[in-house]
């Protein structure tokens, strides 16, 4: 029923919290096996939420969240086989980091076959008589044997890659034969049926890998407790992926924030689980270590495969990480895309402000349907048909949806309206500001009460001014366009050139970033930023010709901040 | 169809917040009924008459009809034993002193110990570790005999003279409190030492940086000190005991002059004397307390009072 | 330069000079004078009849046939037997209280601030209250409500009667809980709450997250409190000061140390004492510095180890030797019985 591209889904998942703020809005989203998910948004976007909803460490409100078809809306955190690595890392200070990571392994069970420990050593220890080299194998046990220290075992079992109780078998039966192999096979023969004999008579059958099976033949599976010293080698295992072993008796605050981000990490890969989610996990280390974390991140997502839902208010984190990109705004995802499309072809106003460094360059531009151009002070750029075609299209659309919303004004009509603010970034209406001044929450009781019968909600007073603007819209009007830095063409003003349909200015500010220029002028009332190769020097006192290619901006309508033209090629 | 469902539906954490939250009511609801009970007694007993006083002492309140402010007239109008403003008086000047002694001691050493630099500065901070552990009660025999030598040698005769000289050994030994001075001295260790450098740079005299950003950054720490002091000079009861023997009872301090009441078996007829004058004199702490309980409350609480 | 640097010497120690001054005078010299004093006849008023006379004075002390040195190791085993069971009450119940406050039921606040309220008032005043809630006859208020005529505060505690030292740990509770309670409260406070969220993901109880989470994060605050309770309980005197009966005899009121420090200071018929006396308070003393740093030792960090690095690195060396061995063999069995 489920396929690998449905994973995780979440479904029209909502959060309001106790005190009636909502913070999450209708989140639709399929998450794939081993996908990378970044969700990202400025703070208070709900971003965080989404994510500790996933987690089960916040309540969902309403809607579904399912793993691989099984609804987890109820089941507590601990059982969805998910790890968490938080932005403060969450590293408990009175252990050490083998504590740390062993964390989780010391307090849980893990359902596993059940084993005839017996049976189990004794073929292990068998097959590594008659495989390996014997001599050597005496020699190692003669040597741990006589050394001190203790846990002579474990170390056996270590160097030979076998169990606990194999190991101590070993060392048992050079203790008592010495270095006779045909010794050691026949009392291994004879423990073998001694215990075959034993099981016999208790009547516990066992398959060919010595699990214990019941009538049907199927293995019959009990949690336990994992054996120290399991745990140990799963520590060391995890602290060396993660180059932690010099730390290993480290407490969390002798340790620098990479090496606690790492603790954190390691604490979440030993659960073995196939979810990972991060809260902005980068945020409190220093510019250098967040590049060098962030790629380990990734390679540590491709080594392990599970699939990571990773938060961020940063949108280079999320352009460089992910495999999809989510963009949040007030508690309404904006786009769900791949870093690539959410780049290159942002769905409104907040996308295309929010994603890219440095920012796309937007300005406010008046459209004249009649001539086909969009103007700006003495300015003008042609469009073509097609775009007015577009503009004719878009806005009878809009038109037409807003006379629906405003028809019939209701709850899901108010949301779509607080939707569309969340994209064009502008201020809600009628925020409920809450003092916690006593006199003010008097006036708020009585005030409450005169004011709800009373006409329209601001909401809806929103909404039909909107519907005016985009009626007036219809015979052309003011439009935001976008362009991304690296799409302007601009070059040194060349004595003769001719710059017809160019525009020639003065840089404010030539920042020279190594291979390019970032140059800064004004265009159009704002500071408008474009890339040139640093071959031909600028200095503010240069003048320089720019030149804007219509097929490759963006035209958004500002009242419902959605994309109206996105790149043409 | 489901979402409506499990809108509706507390999920677990939400049901068990709620039920340790109404457990934890519960619980302390009946704590704080409990911990009121020997204060309601008290303000109760106060203002019981004497006959209540005879019939029901196992009564909170005195019955209705029966309320009188006899025992608040009794110790406020005459003259008797119980000197109660003389106390109060003695009591909170010499506290205050003490605090503000106190304050300005451990502000201006901790100042030094941490932005000043001096030869020997670790080894001295060393020894007031190592000094924290002696306890204070090897001192006070030979603090007594110091009391009464320096008494003798200056022969002082005038009653104005005897009380300033007592109130003098009663102001200023604990005001070098090592405690105090070194909780001082870790809160100004956690302030960068950028903020200090900047101001310096500004061209700050030290006594500048203390006045101007020290002191106004220490607030929380000091309203600390002044609760600790405080309480502890208010509540100090063996010292003055020591040195107020044989001093006419008007130098008393307040905790000193109430243990009068617990001198004699406790009785109906005393009782509501003694409670109406202890109700006085909690008075102004209660005051005090009822309008900064929060800070203070809060400030102990994030000031991480810590080994 | 060096000049300057001088300079700065000599005004942080112009500054240093009030507070050493007062430390000297009052807290290091009046120890001293103690030190001597032990070994010394001393009286204050009659200062000619003054000499060392040796180990005299701890002798004496140690004597337990004197009856006044008896009377001081008496006053010792009381006091010690009530802090076994008041220091403890003293950690558990506000820590207790602390917890539920930080559910931040409703009303907390008021609860908060009701709870310590007691922790201002004087001992005095908590004498007063108390000893008319228990006074001994009828007139007290328990005494009254039960219709009974118990002598709550009568009698040597541990000795026939142990009532009194019940009344001493029910009123000690009510008035010193406070300051424990919020020191407690406000490290619990502060503890983060993602380190609750993580241990829940790992699959903590709520059995865990008070082991793993809640007592190591505020195991130094913790620390203090007892440290300070522990010191404030072996120099216990306010509480039975006040808290007594009329009728009780010099004997019956001794019941701690201080108390047997402060009666016999107190008392002038006994100043040529002085020098026994300052023996029995450095005796004292040292017996509160002991328990004092063993506190401080128990709660304190635990040594630093390397233990698992060490383990580590010779487990990759094992690791490192039986290559070797298992060189020949082209496969070998898994380690141990997997867990999935």
């Amino acid at each position: 029923m489920t396929s690998d591209k449905q994973f995780i889904t979440i479904q029209n998942v909502e959060k309001i919290y106790p005190n009636g703020e909502k913070a999450v809005y209708n989140f639709n989203l399929d998450i794939a096996r081993n996908e990378f998910i970044v969700i990202v948004g400025p703070s208070g976007c709900g971003k965080s939420t989404t994510l500790r909803m996933i987690a089960g460490l916040e309540d969902i409100t309403s809607g579904e969240i399912r793993m691989e078809g099984e609804l987890l809306n109820f089941k507590p955190c601990k059982d969805r086989k998910m790890a968490i690595v938080f932005q403060s890392y969450a590293l408990y200070p009175q252990m050490n980091v083998f504590g740390n990571i062993a964390f989780p392994l010391t307090i849980n069970k893990y359902p596993a076959p059940v084993t005839d420990e017996t049976l189990f050593s004794c073929n292990e220890v068998k097959t590594l008589v008659k495989q390996s080299n014997f001599a050597a194998l005496v020699q190692l046990l003669s040597e741990i044997s006589v050394e001190r220290g203790g846990k002579r075992a474990e170390r056996v079992a270590t160097a030979l890659n076998i169990s606990l109780s194999g190991a101590e078998r070993l060392l048992k039966l050079y203790a008592r034969f010495g270095d006779s192999a045909e010794q050691w096979l026949a009392e291994l023969q004879r423990q073998e049926e001694a215990q075959r004999s034993a099981n016999q008579q208790k009547g516990i059958a066992l398959n060919e890998s010595f699990h214990v099976v019941d009538a049907e033949g199927k293995e019959v599976i009990r949690p336990r407790k994992l054996t120290p010293f399991e745990i140990k080698k799963k520590v060391y295992e995890t602290a060396e992926k993660l180059d932690l072993t010099p730390y290993l008796d480290k407490l969390p605050r002798e340790l620098s924030g990479g090496q606690m981000q790492r603790v954190a990490l390691g604490r979440a890969i030993i659960k073995n689980v196939p979810v990972f989610l991060m809260d902005e996990p980068l945020s409190n280390l220093d510019a250098k270590l967040r590049l060098t974390m962030r790629s380990e991140i990734v390679k540590l997502h491709n080594r392990i495969g599970a699939t990571t839902v990773y938060v961020t208010h940063d949108q280079t984190e999320a352009m460089t990480m992910a495999d999809r990109i989510v963009v949040m705004s007030r508690g309404f995802i904006q786009q769900i895309d791949s870093p690539e499309d959410v780049y290159s072809a942002p769905a409104n106003l907040f996308v295309a402000k929010f994603i890219g460094s440095p920012a796309m360059n937007l300005w406010d531009m008046r459209f004249d349907r009649a001539a086909a151009t969009l103007t700006c002070g003495d300015f003008t750029l042609a469009v073509g048909k097609e775009f007015v075609r577009r503009y004719d299209e878009f806005y009878a659309e809009k038109t037409r949806e807003f006379e629906q919303i405003c028809s019939d004004f209701d709850e899901t009509a108010r949301e779509k309206i607080n939707r569309i603010l969340s994209a064009t970034g502008e201020q809600p209406q009628n925020k409920k500001v809450k003092s916690k001044n006593l006199l003010d929450k008097i006036k708020r009781l009585f005030a409450k009460k005169s004011k709800e019968p009373a006409g329209p909600s601001a909401e809806e007073q929103l909404a039909r001014e909107k519907l005016d603007a985009l009626r007036n819209c219809l015979e052309g009007g003011t439009v935001a366009v976008g362009i991304r830095p690296e799409r302007i063409v601009i070059e040194k003003v060349v004595e003769g050139k001719n710059y017809n349909g160019w525009y020639v200015t003065k840089p404010t500010i030539c920042e020279l970033l190594g291979g390019e220029y970032s140059v800064h002028f004004d265009f159009c009332g704002k500071d408008t930023v474009a890339r040139l190769d640093a071959n031909s020097p600028v200095t503010p006192s240069d003048e320089i010709a720019v030149k804007f290619d219509f097929e490759t901006m963006y035209v958004f309508d500002p009242i419902t901040g959605d994309v109206i033209k996105g790149l043409t090629r | 169809m489901s979402s409506r469902k499990t809108g509706k539906l507390l999920s677990k954490s939400e049901r068990t917040i709620r039920k340790e939250k109404t457990v934890s009511f519960i619980i302390l609801f009946f704590v704080t009924l409990l911990w009121m009970l020997p204060l309601v007694y008290m303000v109760g007993t106060s203002f019981k008459s004497e006959y209540d006083l005879q019939t029901h002492p196992e009564t909170l309140l005195p019955s209705s009809g029966e309320w009188t402010l006899a025992h608040y007239q009794s110790f406020l109008s005459s003259d008797s034993d119980a000197r109660i403003f003389a106390w109060l008086g003695n009591s909170l000047w010499s506290a205050l002193a003490h605090v503000g002694l106190t304050v300005l001691l451990d502000l201006l050493t901790a100042f030094v110990l941490v932005f000043l630099d001096f030869k020997g500065k670790r080894v001295f901070v060393k020894l007031l570790y190592l000094w924290m552990a002696v306890p204070g009660v090897i001192g006070t025999a030979p603090m007594f005999a110091m009391f009464a030598a320096i008494r003798n040698g200056l022969s002082i005769q005038s009653a104005a003279g005897s009380y300033a000289y007592i109130y003098f050994w009663i102001v200023v030994p604990g005001i070098s409190g090592i405690f105090n001075m070194l909780l001082m001295r870790n809160f100004f260790l956690s302030i960068p030492r950028d903020i200090v450098d900047s101001a310096r740079s500004d061209g700050a005299s030290n006594f500048k940086i203390f006045m101007r950003i020290i002191v106004p950054l220490a607030r929380s720490t000091i309203l600390l000190i002044v609760l600790f002091t405080f309480t502890g000079a208010w509540n100090s009861l063996n010292w003055p005991q020591l040195i107020f023997s044989g001093e006419t009872s008007k130098w008393w301090t307040v905790t000193m002059g109430l243990t009068k009441f617990t001198d004699s078996q406790a009785s109906a007829a005393t009782t509501g004397v003694a409670m109406a004058t202890s109700v006085f004199a909690m008075l102004p702490i209660i005051i005090v307390f009822l309008f900064t309980q929060n800070k203070m409350i809060d400030g102990m609480a994030s000031s991480g009072i810590k080994g | 330069m060096k000049k300057s640097k001088r300079r700065k010497n000599s005004v942080a120690v112009a500054l240093l000079v009030p507070y050493v001054a007062v430390f000297l005078l009052f807290s290091v010299i009046p120890c001293v004078m103690g030190f001597v004093f032990s070994f010394m006849k001393y009286n204050p008023i009659m200062p000619d009849g003054n000499k060392f006379v040796g180990f005299d004075n701890y002798e004496t002390l140690f004597n337990f046939n004197n009856t006044v040195s008896l009377k001081f190791w008496k006053s010792f085993g009381t006091m010690f037997l009530f802090d076994i069971v008041m220091v403890p009450t003293l950690i558990v119940i506000p820590l207790t209280l602390a917890y539920l406050i930080n559910l931040h039921p409703p009303g907390y606040k008021f609860f908060r601030a009701v709870i310590y309220l007691p922790s201002v008032i004087s001992v005095s005043v908590m004498g007063i209250i108390f000893g008319s809630l228990f006074g001994g006859d009828k007139f007290g208020f328990f005494n009254a409500l039960f219709g009974t005529e118990i002598k709550w505060l009568s009698g040597k505690p541990f000795d026939g009667d142990f009532l009194r030292w019940l009344v001493i740990f029910i009123a000690s509770i009510w008035w010193q809980t406070g300051t424990n309670f919020v020191i407690l409260s406000g490290a619990l406070r502060n503890i983060p709450k993602s380190l609750y969220e993580a241990c829940e993901m790992d699959g903590g109880s709520r059995w865990r997250s008070i082991v793993h989470v809640t007592l190591p994060n505020i195991k130094s605050s913790i620390g203090i409190c007892t440290f300070n309770t522990l010191i404030a309980y072996l120099g216990l005197y306010g509480q039975p000061y006040v808290l007594h009966s009329a009728e009780n005899t010099i004997d019956q009121e001794i019941v701690s140390p201080m108390m047997f420090i402060q009666y016999y200071l107190k008392n002038s018929s006994y100043v040529n004492m002085t020098g026994y006396i300052c023996a029995a308070a450095i005796v004292f003393g040292i017996i509160v510095m002991i328990f004092g740093t063993v506190e401080r030792r128990v709660m304190g960090e635990r040594k630093r180890t390397d233990k698992y690095v060490t383990e580590y690195n010779r487990l990759t060396a094992d690791a490192q030797r039986g290559i070797a061995v298992l060189a020949d063999s082209d496969s070998t069995t898994g380690g141990g019985s997997n867990v999935e």
